[in-house]
């Protein structure tokens, strides 16, 4: 194993060093006052790219000074190139508008003071950062006679609109998603938190890709050694590629090998900003609506944002619901097969001679049954989310059809074990953000529950519980706070206190700044009306 | 330091009341041990302050050396010859694990899986336990906490559930005996308790010791609160005759559990529930076990020697007695009450004297 | 990283290739609901006849199933112990006996004369049986009462624990688990009772029915006798064990017309006591009924009647009580009061030395009876409906 490890890493900085060759180092490199020499760099650059543009014409109606503009199309918003870029540059400028004699000298800081009518223009000085600019969508121009380019904020390109996530469905909240688009994404946390305090700390992750990522964080309620290791896991990361939030996170996990995410994730900017204000960093990644949040905590898959806009009442129940239903997703098959092969004295007289009788007509264990129905249930559930809408409708007809009726029917399985994948099945959904571990637990307790009933289930449970104990997200115990318990905290676990009584952010992760709001805030009559 | 974890009182407290409590509701046949009568049930109350005399030595031991487990003070205190002593602390807790995981082994064979081989208890709770091991200490107390509320409440429902069957006669008459023989049922009771010599290994990983004797009379209390209930619901529904022939009691006792007509033998439910607090049992005292191992052959690092201890476990575990006759003979009061004293009183006694004598570590003012 | 994967290999493979421990699937058991004990008649051996379940038979759900079908099977072993004749069982049945839904135990009364402790411990021993069976001895062959039919249920044994549990509306069953029994059986200074059961009607064996009532009274661990329904009431009594029932009396006004009395609640109290070397135990029962029925036509509901009714029931009552104490310790000499234990509660010390002669000392006891039994309703109509 260290060998093939070995060879792993020494393979792997041999590839480095190739890639390194590959992409042309310009780094630092200066530019040129001489424009022929750097639109012939540009050129090269851009050789074989068909969407990079570059575009050549000159500045002044007296002194022509040779320019050329390069920008990448699709990326750009064309109308400001041409409107606020090319038309200023080209048509209105004259003396009379600049108010002096334009020439190499001074054309670029009258050009960037007076011409251009965009409002984030910047100066660069060097190959690689005018190369960066082009690909992230801004426009660059290049004035002959001067070594600093200016770069044009034209960033504009067709983008999915705000629409309603399709993950976390609720019935009362803001419906809004993330987009793909960082901006976007900002403005939309932005919009929740107007604090100063909100910072967004921007870096670029992914040698080819060179995605931009933004570490966002409420200064003075995030714990400050947090945001400082967020930053230190993420420039570790040192690849080719950042496409999706997917890839940060398994880069950035305290237990990689775990079956438990420790990043959580959201595509609700609500419940992102709600995160950030108890404490949590959240990372926002381009080209994504994932947004991932540390520390992530095992309470935290069954806390829904609607928990905190219904009645406290209601969101309670519906809390000690999802436990409940996360026991049976992941017990449920375990414990059929353990009390039909081990422990038939637990069932109830009326329900034995049932099960026995269905299971007479049977002819496999009904531990083969159970995986057998299991593994054809997770077949047709990946089947219904991958297909094309129309097609899994049919792919659900089929599968109730094929599972429900007919595999008994024809004596396949037994009814029972229909009914408990049914409900397992459904019972997953309630609690769909750590739906792939119990999947995965699931067939590991049904092993377990197959060789040693309720024992092999139990200590089975018992290692997990074990595993989920040890675990650390950033530095806080993963299953705070029910174990390290913290009082306070528990009001926000198997129930959910009303707003009023919830003074203090999460112990574990808002412990810098721990009080949210003021003592006392129950909502009373007026005394003063009483009085009246 | 070997262990670079910190637990709290509270996790300390509760890895104590389950390491003494389940032996309790599953292996232990407590009415085979004096008084043998109804009197029982007042030698379990009075356990608390048996439990609280008993800690003393281990108690004040610990506090006086305060940074450092009984194992590695033996040594500070008697010296070279100390290594003997820290030897015989190392041997008591492997060979309590050992005997947990027998005990475990034996209640599931017996009850639930006679046709299975007890190696496979034993092998696959030390196997998982060796993976809490590995973990550290602050993992088995997280599991401990999570556990213990739910066993606790698990032992009140089974209270409610039965008491439709409980005769409440069953405790006169009261003092039928005289009051000596309920003092040794107390005495026997505590001294079955070898936590107690965890109180100077987990000491220095406590973050605040000072406070760790409130918290320790609080858990003596609770221990005795649930031995009597347990005692209680035992001899209400079987009777003191019966109870004294039947192991595994408040197993029995929770099978006659009988809800309406269709929620009978929920045994086994209650079995699941206590697997995860036998789990701690065996996972705490293998802990202590690795943990003096390492010190004792002042290792860096506990960790490589885990599945080492786990295997000599194992193997002692089974050797240990042929079966079950022999392995109660041996775990029977006249014998491993004194067996656990001798590690738990009388050596943590021995080293507080020899400290105070040589003035060794901290004065307890 | 490769120790990690050995282990993992490991425990896969000894959970999956257990092969045969304990798994047993629901189509490889027989499950028992019925165990009946006698003497073999051919050997010196024991005879087992056991109740099984057809579940294909008994479904409940799915209208295919015939209801013409019989739900149970019985069939007999023999074996020189309990167990024996279990697994020699399965030499007819194709799986193996499954004895946790088994909650009746019937043994013939053959058996019960000579001793039942032994043939109880299999129940008591095995971690499989219910401690919560009921014990039942057959007025004969316990093999007759597996083998008989129920009209109404499929599955006779479940009838037997209907009987047994509807028992309780007239307290003239007594209703004895194997737990109770078997705590019974243990504890000096208490003797044994059990449910009796029995098969009442003419003609053919097959058409005739069980009958759950009266009592079996043991002495030690042998059946010494059997209590009819009054007696069993009685017994009832004196335990505190009566919930429900009807007291008949002779109306006071006309005296050869009935009344139906109701038990509505009732409870007693044994105290013992002991003054120089002399046991005097007294029994209050206390009751509480209701006016039920009545065969005459003689309005009842005035103070005077209920008086003479409230008296006449507490002398049925007595007489009841009378009865059982008169048989069992003039005539068996065995304590199913639990007197003993009541002596050994107040008086432990004394209590020591009369435990070993208790036997002895108890037919010798003065046993005081005294009821107070009291009327509360007359029912909705306050008096019968004249006839004109």
């Amino acid at each position: 194993m260290k060998k093939l490890h070995r060879t792993l890493v020494h393979s792997s900085s041999n590839q480095q060093s190739e890639s390194d060759q590959d992409i042309p180092d310009k780094k630092g490199e200066p530019l040129s006052k001489d424009i022929k020499v750097n639109f012939e760099k540009m050129q090269d650059i851009f050789a074989n790219s068909s969407d990079a543009v570059i575009r050549r014409f000159e500045v002044g109606s007296d002194v022509k000074i040779g320019a050329f503009i390069v920008y990448i199309d699709g990326l750009v918003d064309r109308e400001i190139v041409q409107l606020s870029l090319m038309k200023p540059l080209m048509v209105d400028i004259n003396p009379t508008t600049v108010g002096c004699e334009l020439n190499k000298k001074n054309a670029l800081t009258i050009i960037k003071e007076r011409i251009l009518s965009i409002s984030e223009v910047n100066e660069i000085n060097c190959l690689q950062d005018a190369v960066n600019a082009v690909l992230s969508g801004d426009t660059v121009l290049f004035l002959d006679g001067s070594s600093t380019a200016l770069i044009a904020g034209s960033r504009g390109w067709e983008a999915r609109s705000i629409e309603t996530p399709d993950t976390e469905v609720v019935v009362r909240g803001s419906r809004e998603g993330f987009t793909e688009t960082l901006r976007t994404n900002t403005a939309l946390l932005r919009r929740r938190i107007k604090s100063p305090n909100l910072k967004f700390e921007s870096m670029k992750i992914g040698r080819q890709t060179q995605t931009d990522v933004i570490v966002a964080y409420i200064k003075g309620i995030a714990d400050e050694k947090i945001v400082e290791e967020v930053k230190r896991r993420l420039s570790r990361i040192d690849t080719d590629s950042i496409l999706e939030s997917g890839y940060i996170e398994e880069y950035i996990e305290d237990d990689p090998l775990s079956f438990l995410p420790t990043v959580g994730n959201s595509e609700k900017p609500d419940m992102v900003a709600a995160k950030m204000l108890e404490g949590r960093v959240a990372i926002l990644t381009d080209g994504t609506p994932f947004v991932l949040t540390v520390p992530y905590l095992f309470v935290e898959a069954f806390q829904s944002s609607e928990d905190y806009y219904s009645r406290p009442y209601y969101a309670s129940f519906l809390r000690t619901l999802r436990y409940i239903a996360f026991f049976i997703s992941e017990f449920a098959p375990a414990a059929y097969i353990a009390l039909t092969t081990f422990h038939q004295e637990m069932l109830p007289p009326a329900l034995l001679i049932n099960m026995a009788a269905s299971k007479e007509g049977t002819p496999f264990p009904a531990f083969i049954e159970a995986m057998i129905m299991n593994i054809i249930y997770e077949i047709l559930k990946e089947a219904g989310v991958r297909l094309p809408r129309p097609v899994g409708q049919a792919v659900s007809i089929v599968g109730a059809l094929v599972v429900g009726e007919a595999a008994v029917s024809a004596g396949l399985v037994g009814a029972p074990m229909v009914i408990v994948i049914s409900i397992t099945a459904v019972s997953a959904f309630v609690v769909s953000s750590i739906n792939d571990t119990t999947t995965i637990m699931r067939f590991f307790y049904m092993i377990l529950a197959g060789s040693l009933g309720i024992f092999g289930i139990m200590i089975g449970a018992a290692g997990f519980l074990t595993h989920l104990a040890s675990m650390r997200s950033f530095g806080v115990p993963y299953l705070s706070p029910i174990a390290p318990i913290s009082t306070q905290d528990m009001k926000d676990v198997f129930i959910r206190a009303p707003w009023w009584a919830m003074h203090t952010r999460p112990r574990v992760i808002g412990w810098k700044n721990l009080v949210r709001q003021k003592y006392n805030l129950i909502p009373k009559p007026n005394k003063d009306d009483d009085n009246k | 330091m070997l262990e670079d974890g910190k637990i709290s009182n509270l996790q300390f407290i509760c890895i104590f009341v389950l390491s003494r409590l389940m032996l309790t509701m599953t292996y232990l046949s407590y009415f085979k041990a004096p008084p043998f009568n109804q009197d029982l049930w007042l030698s379990a109350l009075l356990s608390a302050p048996m439990h609280i005399l008993f800690m003393l030595p281990a108690y004040f031991l610990a506090q006086r050396l305060r940074n450092m487990t009984a194992v590695q003070s033996a040594e500070v205190i008697l010296g070279p010859a100390g290594k003997l002593v820290s030897a015989l602390f190392v041997w008591f807790f492997i060979h309590r694990t050992a005997i947990i995981l027998r005990e475990f082994g034996e209640f599931f064979t017996s009850i639930l899986y006679p046709e299975t081989p007890i190696l496979v208890f034993i092998g696959l709770t030390a196997l998982f336990a060796a993976y809490a091991v590995k973990n550290g200490i602050e993992t088995i107390c997280r599991v401990a906490q999570i556990a213990l509320p739910v066993i606790l409440f698990s032992v009140l429902l089974i209270m409610a559930l039965l008491v439709k069957n409980f005769d409440l006669r069953c405790v006169l008459p009261v003092l039928e005996d005289g009051i000596a023989p309920v003092i040794y049922g107390a005495f026997v009771i505590a001294a079955r308790t070898g936590m107690i010599l965890g109180i100077p290994m987990l000491l220095p990983y406590i973050n605040i010791p000072g406070k760790l004797k409130n918290y320790l009379i609080i858990g003596f209390f609770v221990l005795s609160f649930y031995f009597c209930i347990i005692v209680l619901l035992t001899a209400g529904i079987f009777g003191i005759e019966q109870s004294k022939i039947i192991d595994f009691p408040f197993f029995y006792a929770v099978q006659l559990i009988s809800v309406g007509d269709f929620l009978e033998r929920i045994d086994v439910l209650f079995v699941a529930i206590w697997i995860s607090g036998m789990f701690v049992h065996a996972s705490t005292h293998y802990y202590l076990a690795v943990l003096g191992t390492a010190q004792l052959l002042k290792l860096k690092d506990y960790r490589p020697i885990v599945p080492a201890l786990g295997i000599i476990i194992v193997n002692l575990s089974i050797l240990q007695s042929e079966n079950i006759v022999v392995f109660n003979k041996f775990l029977s009061y006249k014998v491993y009450t004194w067996y656990v004293l001798l590690f738990m009183v009388i050596l943590p006694s021995f080293l507080l004297l020899v400290a105070v004598i040589r003035k060794k570590g901290a004065d307890s003012r | 990283m490769k120790n990690c994967f050995i282990i993992c290999l490991a425990v896969i493979l000894l959970v999956t290739l257990n092969g045969c421990w304990n798994r047993r699937e629901l189509d490889a058991i027989s499950i028992v609901t019925a165990v009946g004990i006698d003497k073999s008649k051919t050997e010196e051996k024991i005879q087992t006849t056991f109740q099984i379940m057809k579940p294909s038979a008994l479904k409940t759900s799915g209208s295919s199933s015939s209801g013409e079908q019989k739900g149970v099977w019985t069939l007999s072993s023999t074996g020189y112990t309990i167990f024996d004749a279990t697994r020699n069982a399965t030499m007819q049945t194709d799986r193996k006996l499954f004895f946790s839904e088994n909650k009746v135990i019937v043994i013939g009364e053959e058996v019960a004369k000579s001793g039942i402790a032994p043939f109880l411990d299999f129940f008591l021993r095995d971690p499989e049986p219910r401690r919560l069976s009921w014990l039942l001895i057959a007025k004969g062959e316990a093999s007759d009462i597996i083998k008989a039919k129920h009209e109404q249920e499929n599955i006779p044994a479940k009838a037997i624990r209907g009987m047994i549990k509807a028992s309780g509306a007239t307290s003239t069953a007594v209703q004895v688990n194997l737990n109770d029994f078997a705590k019974c059986l243990s504890t000096p200074g208490v003797d044994p009772v059990a449910c009796r059961i029995e098969l009442i009607g003419d003609g053919k064996q097959s058409d005739k029915k069980m009958c759950v009532t009266g009592a079996a009274v043991f002495k030690k661990d042998k059946l010494v006798g059997w209590l009819d329904r009054p007696e069993t009431r009685g017994l009832n009594w004196v335990l505190g064990k009566v919930g429900s029932g009807i007291i008949v009396v002779k109306s006071p006004k006309e005296e050869n017309k009935d009344v139906a009395l109701e038990i509505i609640r009732a409870g007693s109290k044994i105290t013992p006591e002991i003054r120089d070397g002399k046991i005097t135990i007294t029994v209050e029962i206390h009751e509480e009924g209701n006016l039920a029925e009545q065969m005459s036509n003689v309005q009842l509901t005035n103070v005077e009647t209920f008086k003479e009714l409230e008296k006449r029931k507490a002398q049925v009552i007595k007489n009841e009580i009378n009865a059982v104490l008169d048989k069992a310790q003039k005539e068996w000499g065995t304590d199913i009061f639990g007197f003993g234990e009541a002596i050994h509660r107040k008086y432990p010390k004394e209590w020591k030395e009369l435990k070993g002669k208790w036997r002895e000392e108890f037919p010798k006891v003065d046993i005081q009876v005294k009821v107070d039994a009291k009327l509360r309703t007359a029912g909705v109509s306050t008096a019968p409906s004249k006839v004109r």
